[in-house]
């Protein structure tokens, strides 16, 4: 007994290269060799595909990439699963960016989808580019949409485009679905929710501060982070372009799931060292930090 | 292309318009330019002569006059607003404001480093890859032209440019955010200690949330049906319910408070009642 | 919504009101009672021990611009700046936007004025070091590691760089206290700093600090601004009840558009 409370205690003192290096593994080995795993999905991601479907054919849906490379793990699945369900549903879209980066990212994904499933730029598909000064920009598209846009991220003028026909204001689209890593998505309730159909998808660590909103029903679907992405993925049988049915969302939930499990395994023992020191009498030096 | 809103007219925005903010061109236009620099100029110089009780007071009243502003656009309903039509001329004015500011980040930046350059020692070395850095990007972004998708061919400006930004400044940026992975473990091993009722409570809560959201956890208790009246007992309803019903209850608790907090500061600094506040006690 | 719907016209004077009414009755002599804050009250145990160790202290404001939470981050660095100005140790004050430089050198230089140690304010302890997230947080980390700093404050908007910082304060050994009203952050902030002022409580910092009429009359103001949503939280519950969801006049009067 004594010998496995002194290994416990020992236990405390791991260090953190140590750890760092597990996590390495646990995060990169299932991204090179896949498990099969399946996901299950919530009623929020359900809502969402509810949501989708039951737009009128042809409207035109808004995809917002407020999301750089720093937040591209979690919110590109979560834009690329949508866009492939709307082109596989011949629902055409526009992309728009607040984030410097985000409407090139959200480019780059579309122009993959679009060549996987035969879609034309201009026809199926149109990409607004990225667009300063967020708040009033987005006052002014809900007045004025044509006029606020003005050009796509190629220089046309949008009003000559075919998709843009019968749209005046944002609220003429059917639904607004934003994309973002960072604290933009408030912007979107305080402006636009009542007057527009509004689905959201936010990293994982923005989930809980959401669902108030689609509970009220401000929001009419969400997803969260990967497992979001990868539930809608499950949810609307997505196949990439070789015929695989695994998106970059599902792909991903292997590492999660190590990841998870190492830091409740991690919680766990941390915790039984803890206990272990105070049964052989050790005074633990004090942590900063410690919580609970 | 369609109906354009109608914006009511501010109080004399139409003589503004006609004499003031209108286009210029040739000698008229290096003259406004001239007359602003030398208006700035006496503004500066103004304000460098006021005392700090008089620079104090003429801060309460533009705080008062900017809140009144916006205060005035909210609350007036469209046909009787008297500043609407000047709230699109002030952003655009503070935008330009913000833009220059950057210029008070470099100075900023060149006399931090410029300093320690010249003084040597260990951390010269820093200061010497700021001064490359800065230059490095402001060289090649000036000269740089927009790639289109698919090019095959640019300029070597637009290459070291693509180097810099996308290659490095982008992948750093996502690098840096990754390191969060590393650093939610060794705390999560750290600093969650279970010492009494409630963070023990918190911990159950914790991994039932963690395994709800992977297929590993959703598989523990796949073997129960899902039309099944124990479906509820699924660890992703579980984490359902726990996302959707006690933590929106607590985040719209935090909401609430967070909301009420900031509403009241924000009228005290509106009416100036939090400046005297930073100081009051020396 | 763009323009306040009737709603928003009463409700918002209304509970204005109650919260001017309040500071006018702390500023007649009103004892009003406000709780205290244990990571406020260690604001001055943080700076002394930063004293005591003979290293800086640095202050991240976040992310913010001139915004309130940010103006109110602000106002503590005055508080703090004091504290350990009159012990000759420095406040390093990293920044993401420029805008923010002049307004902090000022409040830094009336701080040191107070405690007559004018000749320790030093405009250079002000640090602009990008406009970029990551860039900032990494340019936090690099002046923690350089100067070996005794304190930490996090006061602020926070987003992901807030546990990078403030793990990296952790490898220095720094004692900690963070204070943002943004929920999203407090989970990391409670697993790697000493002291945590969460939500509503941020914005109750200044009133805390200095305890002035002013500032406490206008906490209790927030209590009954609080108190009257509850009321029309109940009031909404009860007509729901009775009228049903659509038909709620309540709902109806306070939706965006609505009246």
């Amino acid at each position: 007994m004594d010998s496995l409370l002194r290994f416990l205690v020992r236990l405390r003192q791991i260090d953190r290269r140590v750890i760092a290096a597990l996590t390495l593994l646990c995060l990169a080995v299932p991204l090179k060799v896949p498990l099969p795993l399946k996901m299950v999905p919530l009623p929020a991601t359900k809502k969402l595909k509810t949501t989708i479907d039951e737009l009128p054919p042809g409207k035109l849906v808004v995809i917002t990439c407020d999301w750089e490379a720093g937040t591209k793990g979690e919110c590109e699945p979560l834009t690329t699963t949508v866009m492939d369900y709307l082109m596989r549903q011949n629902r055409p879209f526009a992309i728009v960016s607040f984030a410097q980066q985000g409407a090139k990212l959200g480019q780059q994904v579309a122009f993959k989808l679009a060549a996987k499933h035969q879609k034309e730029y201009g026809r199926d598909w149109i990409n607004w580019g990225y667009k300063p000064n967020y708040d009033k920009t987005l006052l002014a598209m809900m007045t004025d949409l044509p006029g606020t846009i003005k050009e796509d991220i190629n220089g046309t003028p949008v009003a000559q485009l075919t998709l843009m026909q019968g749209v005046r204001t944002l609220k003429d689209v059917g639904m607004l679905y934003n994309v973002a890593g960072s604290g933009l998505l408030d912007m979107y309730i305080q402006f636009c929710s009542g007057d527009i159909t509004l689905a959201q998808a936010c990293t994982a660590v923005m989930g809980p501060e959401r669902y108030p909103y689609l509970q009220s029903g401000q929001i009419k679907g969400l997803l969260v982070g990967l497992g979001g992405a990868a539930q809608f993925e499950q949810l609307t049988e997505f196949k990439d372009e070789f015929g695989n049915p695994r998106g970059k969302g599902l792909q991903r939930m292997g590492s999660q799931s190590l990841g998870h499990l190492l830091v409740m395994f991690l919680i766990v023992i941390g915790n039984l060292a803890v206990w272990a020191e105070k049964r052989v009498g050790a005074a633990p030096p004090p942590v900063a930090g410690e919580e609970g | 292309m369609g109906d354009q809103p109608q914006v009511v007219t501010g109080l004399f925005q139409t003589w503004f318009s006609e004499h003031l903010f209108c286009p210029l061109t040739g000698v008229w236009f290096w003259l406004a330019v001239l007359a602003s620099i030398l208006a700035f100029c006496g503004v500066l110089a103004v304000l460098q002569k006021l005392n700090s009780a008089a620079r104090r007071r003429l801060t309460v009243v533009c705080t008062f006059l900017a809140g009144l502003f916006y205060s005035l656009d909210f609350f007036c309903p469209e046909r009787w607003d008297p500043v609407q039509g000047y709230v699109q001329p002030l952003g655009n004015f503070l935008l330009v404001l913000s833009g220059f500011s950057i210029g008070l980040g470099i100075i900023n930046l060149v006399m931090v480093h410029g300093r320690r350059l010249a003084r040597g020692g260990g951390g010269a070395i820093n200061s010497v890859a700021f001064f490359l850095g800065f230059l490095g990007m402001l060289v090649f972004g000036l000269l740089a032209q927009p790639v289109e998708d698919g090019a095959t061919r640019v300029s070597f400006a637009t290459g070291v440019f693509e180097v810099l930004f996308r290659g490095l400044l982008n992948s750093l940026d996502a690098t840096t955010f990754a390191l969060l992975g590393f650093f939610i473990v060794t705390a999560a091993y750290r600093a969650f200690r279970i010492r009494t009722v409630e963070a023990g409570l918190m911990t159950v809560v914790a991994f039932l949330v963690m395994l709800g959201q992977v297929p590993a956890g959703q598989a523990l208790t796949a073997w129960i049906p899902e039309d099944h009246a124990l479906a509820l007992l699924r660890i992703e309803n579980i984490q359902n319910w726990l996302l959707t019903v006690p933590n929106t209850a607590a985040a719209r608790g935090i909401l609430f408070g967070s909301a009420v907090g900031g509403f009241a500061l924000s009228l005290r600094v509106w009416l100036s009642l939090e400046q005297g506040s930073y100081f009051r006690e020396m | 919504m763009e323009t306040a719907n009737a709603a928003a016209r009463i409700l918002l004077p209304l509970l204005a009101l109650l919260v001017i009414l309040n500071i006018q009755r702390a500023k007649r002599g009103r004892e009003l009672f406000i709780r205290r804050l244990p990571g406020i009250d260690a604001i001055e145990e943080v700076v002394g021990r930063a004293v005591e160790l003979g290293r800086p202290v640095l202050f991240s404001i976040g992310l913010g611009g001139v915004d309130i939470t940010t103006l109110q981050a602000v106002s503590v660095i005055g508080h703090v700046t004091q504290l350990a100005a009159r012990f000759r140790t420095r406040v390093i004050v990293p920044t993401v936007s420029a805008m923010l430089i002049p307004v902090i050198e000022e409040v830094q230089r009336e701080a040191h004025v107070a405690v007559g140690a004018e000749e320790a304010f030093n405009a250079q302890d002000i640090r602009f070091l990008s406009d970029a997230q990551f860039a900032y947080a990494a340019g936090v980390v690099g002046l923690m590691h350089r100067e070996q700093v005794g304190a930490n404050f996090f006061f602020g908007t926070f987003a992901a760089e807030s546990l990078v910082m403030a793990e990296n304060g952790q490898a220095v050994g720094a004692v900690q206290i963070a204070a943002t009203p943004d929920s999203n952050q407090i989970p990391f902030f409670l697993a790697t700093c000493d002291y945590t002022i969460l939500g509503e409580e941020y914005y109750a910092t200044t009133a805390l600090l200095s305890r002035e009429p002013v500032l406490t009359g206008s906490l209790v103001g927030q209590d009954y601004v609080k108190l009257t949503l509850l009321v029309l939280i109940v009031l909404g519950l009860l007509l729901t009840l009775v009228q049903g969801e659509e038909a709620n006049l309540l709902a109806q009067f306070l939706k965006p558009g609505g009246a």
